[in-house]
This record gives C-alpha cells, structure tokens and sequence, in this order.
C-alpha cells in the first residue's frame, strides 16, 4: 500500500462522525487483498428499518463490503459503526449470514445444531447449551419450513433447505441489523419466497437488513434501498433513486444487455 | 519380568498417548489442519535442545518444558502468519516448521551437543519399550499409591496432559464446533478467530509435546490424525465423533501393541517388531477399512463422501 492511501482515507474517516440514529455506518471502508484494492473508501448510512440490496458485478467488493464492515477481513482503513457505536461494541445486536458455499456441510452437525449456534453468544461463551435454547433454536427452524428437518445432518439437505438453516441460525439470534452474504443464490423458488416473507417480517419489526444481492430483477421488488458498488461506490439510496440506467452502466462498466437493464430499472 | 512389569506400563503410556492426541486430532481434522501435528513434533526441537543446554541432562522435566514452550510459540507463530501475513494457513505452517526445525538443528551445532542426545530413532519411533514399572507384582498393586511414584515419567505426564485436555474439551464443546464449522460466524458473533486459533494449536501442542517423548513422532502424527478421521468416516455427530475416536486410539494402541510384540514374533518375526511403529500401522489400516466401508454405504445410498 502507497503511504497516500493511508493518509487519504484514514482523513476521510477522522473527520465523518458516526450518524448516531443509523443502525449500520460506514465511512472509508478500504479494504486491500494482495496491495490490490478490493473497496475503496466506502461510505454509507443506512436509513432505519430499511431492507437494502447491494449491488454490483462479481469482484465489485460486495462480500468484502459486509466483511471488512464485521472485521472478518483486515481494513486498510476506515471504521464501521451500528447503532451509534463502533460496530464491534454491538455484535449482540447483529446477525451475519455468510455465503452458503463458505463452510464444508459435510460438517457432522444437525439443522438444529447449526440454528442452535445463534444463541451461543447470549448463552455466554463456555456455558452449556440448555434444553430451553434449543427449544427456541427448534422455534426458528420452523419458522422457515424447517421443522421437520431439524435432526438431519445437514450435508443431506437441499442447497435452499441449508440456506434456511443459516437464516434460522441468524433468526434465533433476534437481532436489530441483519448483515446477509448472497441469501438468494442458489436457492429454489420456495426458499425465495420464504426468504423474501422473513425480510418483510423483519422489517415490519423496525429492523434492518443489509443483502448482498445478485439478482437485478428482483431489487426493485424485494428491497427499499440499493448500494451500487464496484470497488468504489457508485450509488446509494432509494432503490428508484440508485438503480438508474447510468448508475448500472457505470457499476457493471456497460457488460449488461439491455433486457437486464429493462428488467433491474423496471 | 512379568505383563505387569513390562507390557502394562508401554500399554499405558501408550493408551493416555493416544487418547490425549486423538482428543485434539477431532479438532484437527474437522479444520482440515491434519498436518499440524507433524509440524508442532518438528517445531519442539528448539525447544527441546534448549532444556538440554539449560538442564544438562537428556532425561529431564527442563527438555518437556522447553518442548512445551516451543511448541506453543511455534503455534502463535503459525497463527501470526497467518492473520498478520495473510499468508494460507498450509504455507503458514510450513515456513514456521521449516524454520524452527532448522533453528534447533543449528542450536545443536552451535552447542557441540550433537553427538551427545537425540538420537534419530527415538525421535522417530519413541521409547515405548524402555517404559518399565517394576513396582507391581500382582494386579491389585496397580492402584497402590506407593507405587505410582515408579512409574515411567511419561505416565503421570500424560495423563496430566489428557485430563487438562478433557477438561477444556468438556467446557468449550461448543466453541470448538462452531470455531470448526463456520470460523466467520464465530468471529462475527465476537469470537476471533485468532483467538481460536491459538488456544486449538495450543492444545496441540500440548498434546503433541506430552505424546512425543514416549511414542515418537510417527506415532503422534498418526494418533492425531488415524482416530479421528477413521471416527469421522463412521459418525454423522460431533459427539458421536469424538467418542469414536476415544474408542478408536485404545483399540489401535491395544491392538498395535498386541500385533507388533505378541503376534508378530508368534508369525515367525525374528523379534518383536516396535510397538510405535505397529501401533501407526493399524491406524492407517483402520482407516483405510473405515474408507471402504463409507464409499460402499455412499454407493448403495448414492451420496457423495464427505469432505
């Protein structure tokens, strides 16, 4: 890294204040793999309550976006804050649901165990799990159509049937801001439905939910804001406001056929 | 000489070896860092070349002690590397091993004690058969306090390390599995995984330095790793696994035992083959038995082996 990359965004982080009513707050956010930048100096305040799809092509940073925010990755610079705090005072009021391809299903563990991991933080670390958490594990699973799926092991479920498991887990954890990697990908048509049911509900609750999101037709419809990015941002606001012609072009660099384009502008 | 005399301390020493690394070996494997035990038994020579110079003696506490530091250090370094390097944890391990290995090759130069300890085969192969307890003379005598203090150092050592490694096994139960299964998550919810990562390597190297001295590093590397992934291939639970494997390393400590120094020369073997060597045999073998057994129930199921 250049010595003026440092200087340049850690200023740009210095002198934002943290926008104490938002419940996710980004500014700066640089991240670097190998000295080359995989997101530049992202700024972003997400409204209250919102549902917000972030958007862009592949290697425009959007896992790394969610990542670098979480500390899961090194930042080259810039800070995140939730809920007027820095973001890793708050993880107790965070849920993350990570891409479903980042971990081996052939793990030996059941629908539950897995759904039962989101109360590890509240049961506290090295105490034990007890009958009542997995009560309420079980509750979360059936919420998403799981039920009867909670003693298999989960390398014998579906690819949608796993990614109700991760959303169970993120569920039980009844958080305020829902940090989601790629939820939609790969899932069947019910899984979609039942996902997109969850994000209404969580929202109807006053909570946010920040999604990465690979599917332009269905932003309009699923989401209430959009951040455009491609390394940089691009854009970011009410989905209407973000997701227009010029703003696409300029994140996805003029790759989209025109019945995309039709389909995310709507 | 008597079973009680000769064969029983190599059986125990050998059974508490086994069970204290395949205890680990499940954490290991699940994180796919099946190598690291090879790495921490080259990483102690440093540390084992220090107590030498420290103590001046080859049959000391000074040498386990400077095992134990080094391995521990070794491990941070690899952790370190890996988190501040950002270098894949494979590469990690190898420059970290690599270097520390060579740097305690060079200590013994430097030192001129190179001649004098650490002979190649003990190294390799352990000291099962110099385990002697001449105290009992009938069964009953075994559990006479009076005679415990005989018994081979590395008995009461091991069985120190597989009670502390039991203890913090039982109480982070659900830590481990969820650092294994999604370390992300786990550091998203505020576990990081640094942290994790240097209490499991850690608990390696505990396991891997109190193992060591008596059975080798063949052995070590094969009680890590045979125990759990054979147990891996027959259990689709974290606890079903883990007990597996615990009832796994007996067997194959028992029964290695049993087929290097009982039924071996019973063959027609010249002498009794080494009880280490027999020992890391029938963990391959069990778990190449445990292979087929998965890829016939996966063929007439039609699912793939996991991972």
């Amino acid at each position: 890294m250049s010595p003026e990359i440092r200087v340049v965004s850690s200023a740009a982080a210095i002198h934002d204040p943290v926008d104490a009513e938002s419940p996710f707050d980004v500014s700066g956010l640089t991240v670097a793999y190998n000295q080359a930048p995989a997101l530049w100096n992202i700024d972003y305040t997400a409204p209250a309550g919102a549902l917000v799809a972030v958007v862009g092509p592949n290697g425009a940073g959007k896992s790394t976006f969610l990542k670098g925010a979480l500390g899961l990755v090194p930042t080259v610079a810039g800070r995140a804050a939730a809920f007027g705090a820095p973001l890793g005072t708050m993880r107790r009021r965070i849920a993350y649901v990570p891409q479903r391809e980042s971990v081996d299903w052939a793990f030996p563990a059941t629908a539950l165990d897995v759904a039962t991991m989101g109360l590890y933080r509240k049961i506290g670390w090295l105490r034990p799990v007890r009958r009542r958490h997995r009560e309420a594990a079980l509750a979360a699973l059936a919420e998403l159509g799981m039920a009867d799926f909670a003693d298999r092991q989960i390398g014998q479920l579906s690819g949608g049937q796993q990614q109700r498991v991760f959303l169970a887990r993120a569920l039980v954890q009844d958080a305020d801001l829902y940090l989601m990697d790629e939820p939609f990908a790969g899932v069947d048509a019910a899984t979609e439905r039942t996902i997109v049911a969850l994000l209404r509900r969580l929202s109807a609750q006053g909570k946010t939910a920040i999604v990465v999101h690979h599917d332009l037709s269905t932003v309009r419809e699923y989401f209430d804001a959009a951040l455009l990015l491609n390394v940089r941002r691009i854009a970011a606001g009410p989905v209407a406001e973000a997701m227009t012609e010029a703003n696409l072009q300029r994140a996805y660099g003029g790759r989209l056929a025109a019945t995309q384009l039709t389909a995310a502008i709507g | 000489m008597t079973f009680l005399q000769i064969d029983f301390p190599a059986l125990l020493v050998a059974v508490l070896a086994a069970l204290a690394a395949a205890l680990v070996g499940n954490i290991l494997v699940l994180r796919r860092q099946a190598l690291m035990g090879d790495a921490l038994s080259h990483m102690v020579l440093p540390g084992i070349v220090a107590g030498y110079l420290i103590s001046g003696s080859a049959h000391s506490w000074a040498l386990v002690a400077g095992a134990l530091a080094a391995g521990l250090i070794g491990a941070g370094l690899i952790a370190a590397a890996r988190r501040l390097g950002g270098l894949d944890p494979a590469t990690a391990m190898g420059v970290v091993l690599t270097a520390l290995f060579a740097g305690g090759v060079l200590m013994l130069e430097l030192s001129n004690t190179g001649n004098v300890h650490l002979d190649v085969e003990h190294a390799l192969y352990g000291s099962l058969e110099s385990a002697i307890w001449l105290y009992p003379n009938v069964w009953t005598d075994i559990f006479d306090p009076a005679g415990w203090a005989e018994l081979p150092r590395e008995a009461p050592l091991l069985a120190g390390a597989l009670l502390l490694l039991g203890i913090a096994f039982l109480a982070a139960f659900k830590e481990i599995a969820l650092v294994a299964f999604d370390p992300d998550y786990a550091a998203a919810l505020g576990l990081p995984g640094w942290i994790s990562d240097l209490l499991i390597n850690a608990a390696a190297a505990i396991a891997v330095v109190a193992a060591f001295d008596a059975v080798g590093s063949i052995l070590v590397i094969a009680m890590l790793i045979c125990p759990a992934a054979t147990a891996r291939l027959l259990t689709n639970s974290l606890a079903a696994q883990v007990w597996a494997s615990l009832g796994i390393a007996v067997g194959l400590a028992v029964g290695g035992y049993g087929l290097g120094v009982w039924a071996a020369p019973a063959l027609g073997a010249p002498a009794a083959l080494n009880a280490a060597g027999s020992m890391a045999v029938a963990g391959g073998a069990a778990l190449g038995l445990a292979a087929a057994w998965r890829a016939r129930l996966n063929r007439r199921r039609g699912r793939v082996l996991p991972g």
